[in-house]
């Protein structure tokens, strides 16, 4: 057991949604702790609730039971503002898909959370992320003007910008090739122990999950180590 | 077929489909009626094949030359009907036997009775007078009426003359009488003002001849109109109308079919899935057309059919209404079925096709169609409009006018605004997020925003400016008129009038103007040479001082409404003043002298000042001002204006008793008519602009359905970044600022840029400005308001 404080904690966390046969349990029972620095890496077959549990732990989701605590503040109740306030603050994500926006460039893409939580010398702190990640030349580029691998790279300075205490991974090398999701998952670890940001990722690939310091399977709903 | 409905896409791709039938059927039954109008009063409005019209009786020798051909003759002029006490101003035509060649007049044996054609005019003794005549009159027809010496018996009532033609004579109750009556009547006299007509029917052949054969003799009064030039010049009027009108609705129509472009792109989208899926399972090709192309040209039906249904009742309504018997053209509904086909085959199928046409595979994976596809779909959309407009425009004269100006604003409007958008995306970079995002929302689909801008900006401007001119830009203007501004004007007052005309004016405490002398004359040479050869640059107003009779005068004193502009005031007899434009339209300078060719003797005077002119002073104008003494030796008649409060408009009855050879115009009658024509060309443009403003919304809500997946991506991001709600309510809102404040604000300026003209002429330079001018902010309120309230868009959740 790690000693330090748990930056998020799922305590007997469960989902459960009225389908037409009857009530269908998402999730059942979940318990975790992340710390700082840590990386856990959850995987699971399709349809073992991987999205659901990310969408619960990052406060997109409500549960129907247990709770999810972000620090100490509960992050499963609360209004949809209030814990996007929350969620804005202390974390980062990473998508399979990007998840860029498509009307604003690389640069205003890296802003855009900074200016959300109004901090300051935001285009600063975005054109360093860029640098980063090795895409200082490309600020004003579009997404459409972007690769697959830099695109990913361009969410990767985005989630770092806010200096997040905990960063949400979902499938970040699933849509790109070999070399680019070697390059990403580098990157996404380096900048992870660089920072002290907890990681949790979410993944098919079981060598990207070994190469978190911890792995989580999750079956039907429930977790296995 | 039912199923199509369920789809939002679907739905208002139909209402596009709707208002372009209603657009195009309407517009097709509007071709036709004013045409079956047109060639119905083409016939009759000339009422001959040639006339020579003149200010005076022709030469002896020109009816010599007519003596063989069909023809007749009328005089027209305006005179007084007198019974005991009662006296009647009334338009006058004199005619000879033989009239009418052409049509027919309605008459009816007394006042309210059943109308009834006749092909002849009056016996001679005999006076047809209008109904209003009779009612002023308070007389029957059976009873006796005085023209001058001459007792006439009231013998029908005129309903309708077949060449009865508008102008100041129209505006007093019209009688007529036989010619051979004319002489012994006595009323027309040296210096009178009347018409002469020699109407005559001939073929075309004849008519050529007896031109070349007139042409030579034809004195400066004199002109010859055939049914020739008639056509062509009464047809421009009628052609720029329906290529305004062929304009607004080819806007209409493109605007729907941007909608059915843009909800056909969507739908094709939305049914990638269920093409993969049939083309898995093994769906022939024709099978996927069938169910998912045929399904929705089968769906569409209901919207087109009911788009022709309003606009036929719309047009049997309007037709009823304009009365003449006019038949409802039946194949304008038929042709306006081609309409909607023609938008659904260019805008929707190729659409459709290019992404259903995909393999299995693409489609699962939602790929974008392929370019060689993309192309075609975009030539095919391109074209499309040429066959419309042919369609609308019925001939190919009037088809590449319709194109080019179609053409114009349909693509130059989005690309004069195109710099704007860029700017404006340049800018946002410094912007608050909620305004940045708004700002590239547009600027960065640019082939949605431009048209939707450009349309948007067409329609409020428009609706605005249609409003504004219909209730009440008149009624401002006469605000502005001093209080005792002339409201009627004398003419043809002779000199022993002038006296007694002068005590009246006092005795009725009239504020009057000068007095000022006229003749009639042609402006004949400049600097000695022929005015046609002299004059080389014909502008309108020039052209129009060749071809007539101008009223020339002369004064002693500069007008309060003319201001010198350059040279000097006239000093001695034999100088002449010029109004300043029309010296410039005919190239007239300083020191050139000209001649005029009037009744008597011509008339020589050197230019010797430009004047600028009022000419809403509401106070007799000239071109032309010579020196006191040049007129002398013409024959002459005189003009002012006056002003008589209103409550005293009865005495006007004494002065026409008194001097019953004047005509009197009252100038608020004519404003009232102006004021109701204006109204309803406004009534007529509001409504072209609610039906463009409506097409706008569609394409509005289409460009919205078109990008409301993306909508949802963006803001579920935004959301899980740690966005507020407030601030994708923020976005939606100010995108619609910034899209629709954007159109009201160029609608306000091409608003006042219309006006501005307007305000130089009209209001003393100050520009009329209007409340209406909020209205495009009244639609941006609501707009913006709507989209603050609504909730944002969002992913479904799960």
């Amino acid at each position: 057991m790690n000693t330090k404080s748990p930056v998020l904690s799922a305590r007997n966390l469960g989902k459960r949604v009225q389908g037409p046969e009857g009530g269908l349990d998402l999730l059942q029972d979940i318990t975790l702790e992340v710390n700082a620095g840590d990386s856990l890496a959850i995987t699971g077959p399709s349809g073992s609730g991987k999205s659901t549990l990310l969408s619960l732990l990052a406060g997109l989701d409500v549960p129907t039971s247990g709770e999810v605590l972000l620090g100490d503040t509960s992050f499963s109740s609360g209004s949809e503002d209030q814990r996007a306030r929350l969620r804005g603050e202390q974390c980062g994500f990473v998508f399979q898909h990007f998840q860029l926006v498509a009307d604003l460039t690389a640069q205003e893409n890296v802003m855009l959370p900074l200016e959300i939580l109004g901090r300051g010398k935001a285009r600063d702190t975005a054109r360093h992320w860029l640098d980063q990640v090795g895409l200082g030349k490309r600020c004003h580029h579009f997404p459409a003007q972007l690769s697959g691998g830099e695109q990913q790279r361009v969410a990767l300075a985005r989630a770092f910008a806010v200096a997040p205490s905990l960063l949400f991974a979902d499938e970040p090398t699933g849509s790109l090739d070999y070399a680019n999701g070697e390059h990403v998952a580098d990157l996404l670890f380096s900048l992870n122990q660089e920072q002290g940001t907890a990681l949790v990722l979410v993944t098919h690939d079981q060598t990207l999950a070994r190469r978190c310091s911890r792995a989580m399977s999750l079956v039907e709903g429930r977790l296995g180590v | 077929m039912f199923k199509a409905w369920r789809s939002p896409a679907f739905r208002v791709q139909a209402l596009a489909v709707l208002v372009a039938a209603f657009a195009m059927t309407a517009m097709l039954i509007l071709r036709d009626t004013v045409d079956q109008r047109f060639n119905q009063r083409t016939a009759v409005a000339l009422g001959a094949d040639l006339i020579l019209e003149g200010t005076r009786f022709p030469e002896p020798e020109q009816l010599e030359q007519l003596a063989d051909t069909r023809h007749t003759e009328s005089v027209k002029f305006s005179s007084v009907l007198v019974n005991d006490e009662s006296f009647l101003l009334a338009s006058i035509r004199a005619v000879s036997a033989g009239f009418p060649l052409y049509g027919e007049i309605q008459i009816s044996d007394s006042r309210f009775a059943e109308p009834y054609p006749v092909d002849h005019g009056p016996e001679p003794g005999h006076v047809w007078i209008a109904g209003t005549g009779l009612d002023r009159l308070g007389l029957q027809t059976g009873e006796f009426i005085t023209l001058g010496e001459r007792s006439l018996l009231i013998d029908k009532v005129i309903v309708q003359e077949p060449d009865q033609q508008a102008g100041f004579y129209s505006m007093n109750p019209r009688a007529l009488i036989h010619l051979d009556d004319l002489q012994s009547a006595g009323v027309l006299g040296e210096g009178s003002r009347y018409r002469h007509n020699v109407l005559v029917a001939v073929d075309d052949a004849a008519r050529q001849q007896l031109e070349t054969r007139l042409t030579p003799g034809l004195r400066p009064d004199q002109e010859l109109e055939t049914v020739a030039n008639t056509e062509l010049r009464s047809r421009g009027p009628v052609e720029q109308l329906f290529l305004w009108s062929q304009l607004a609705v080819m806007l209409v129509v493109l605007l729907c079919a941007a909608a059915i472009y843009l909800t056909s792109s969507h739908r094709a989208r939305h049914q990638q899935t269920l093409c993969a899926v049939m083309k898995t399972v093994g769906a022939s090709q024709a099978t996927i057309v069938r169910r998912l192309l045929g399904g929705d040209a089968l769906a569409l039906l209901i919207p087109t059919l009911a788009g022709i249904a309003l606009a036929s009742a719309l047009g049997i309504y309007l037709i009823a209404l304009m009365g003449g018997g006019m038949a409802f053209p039946v194949t304008a509904p038929v042709l306006g079925l081609i309409g909607p086909v023609l938008l659904w085959l260019g805008f929707a199928a190729p659409t459709l096709w290019a992404h259903l046409g995909l393999p299995a595979t693409a489609l699962l994976q939602q790929r974008d169609s392929q370019p060689g596809r993309q192309r075609w779909t975009l030539l095919i959309a391109l074209l499309t409009p040429i066959p419309i407009a042919a369609l609308m425009s019925g001939s190919l004269a009037s088809l590449w006018p319709l194109l080019l100006l179609t053409f114009a604003i349909a693509v130059g409007l989005p690309l004069l605004l195109w710099p704007l958008v860029s700017l404006l995306d340049r800018a946002s970079g410094r912007m608050p997020l909620a305004a940045r995002l708004a700002l590239r929302r547009l600027s960065r689909r640019k082939a949605t925003t431009l048209p939707l801008l450009a349309a948007l900006v067409v329609s409020l401007a428009v609706l605005s400016m249609s409003i504004q001119t219909g209730r009440q830009l008149l009624s401002d203007w006469r605000s502005t008129l001093p209080e005792n501004a002339p409201n009627y004007f004398v003419i043809n007052l002779f000199d022993q009038d002038l006296a007694p005309f002068n005590d009246w004016l006092a005795q009725h405490n009239s504020d009057s103007r000068p007095l000022y002398p006229v003749v009639r004359a042609r402006l004949t040479a400049i600097n000695g040479e022929p005015v046609r050869e002299a004059v080389t640059k014909e502008e309108d107003r020039g052209d129009r001082a060749l071809n007539r009779d101008l009223s020339l005068t002369e004064a002693d004193a500069l007008p309060d409404s003319n201001v010198m502009l350059e040279g000097r005031w006239i000093e001695r007899p034999g100088e002449v003043t010029v109004e300043s434009e029309l010296a410039e339209s005919l190239g007239l300078k300083l020191g050139d002298q000209l001649t005029f060719t009037g009744a008597a003797t011509p008339i020589e005077a050197e230019i010797v000042g430009l004047r600028e002119v009022d000419w809403e002073s509401f106070a007799p104008n000239f071109y032309f001002m010579f020196s006191p003494g040049t007129l002398d030796a013409q024959s002459r008649t005189w003009i002012t204006s006056f002003y008589l409060a209103p409550e005293k408009s009865k005495a006007l009855g004494s002065l026409v008793q008194q001097f019953p050879q004047i005509s009197l115009l009252d100038v608020n009658a004519i404003l009232a008519t102006l004021e109701e024509i204006v109204a309803q060309a406004s009534r007529a443009a509001f409504f072209v602009g609610l039906l463009l403003m409506l097409a706008a919304l569609l394409v509005l809500a289409a460009a919205l359905l078109a990008s409301a997946d993306q909508m949802r991506k963006d803001n579920h991001l935004l959301v899980v970044i740690g966005a507020r709600q407030s601030l994708l309510r923020r976005t939606a809102a100010l995108q619609a600022l910034f899209l629709i404040g954007g159109a009201a604000l160029l609608a306000n300026l091409i608003h006042v840029a219309a006006l501005f003209p307007l305000g130089q002429k009209l209001f003393d330079g100050e520009l009329p400005l209007s409340l209406w001018l909020l209205l495009p902010w009244g639609v941006t309120g609501l707009l913006v308001l709507t989209a603050r309230l609504a909730p944002p868009l969002r992913p479904a959740s799960r």
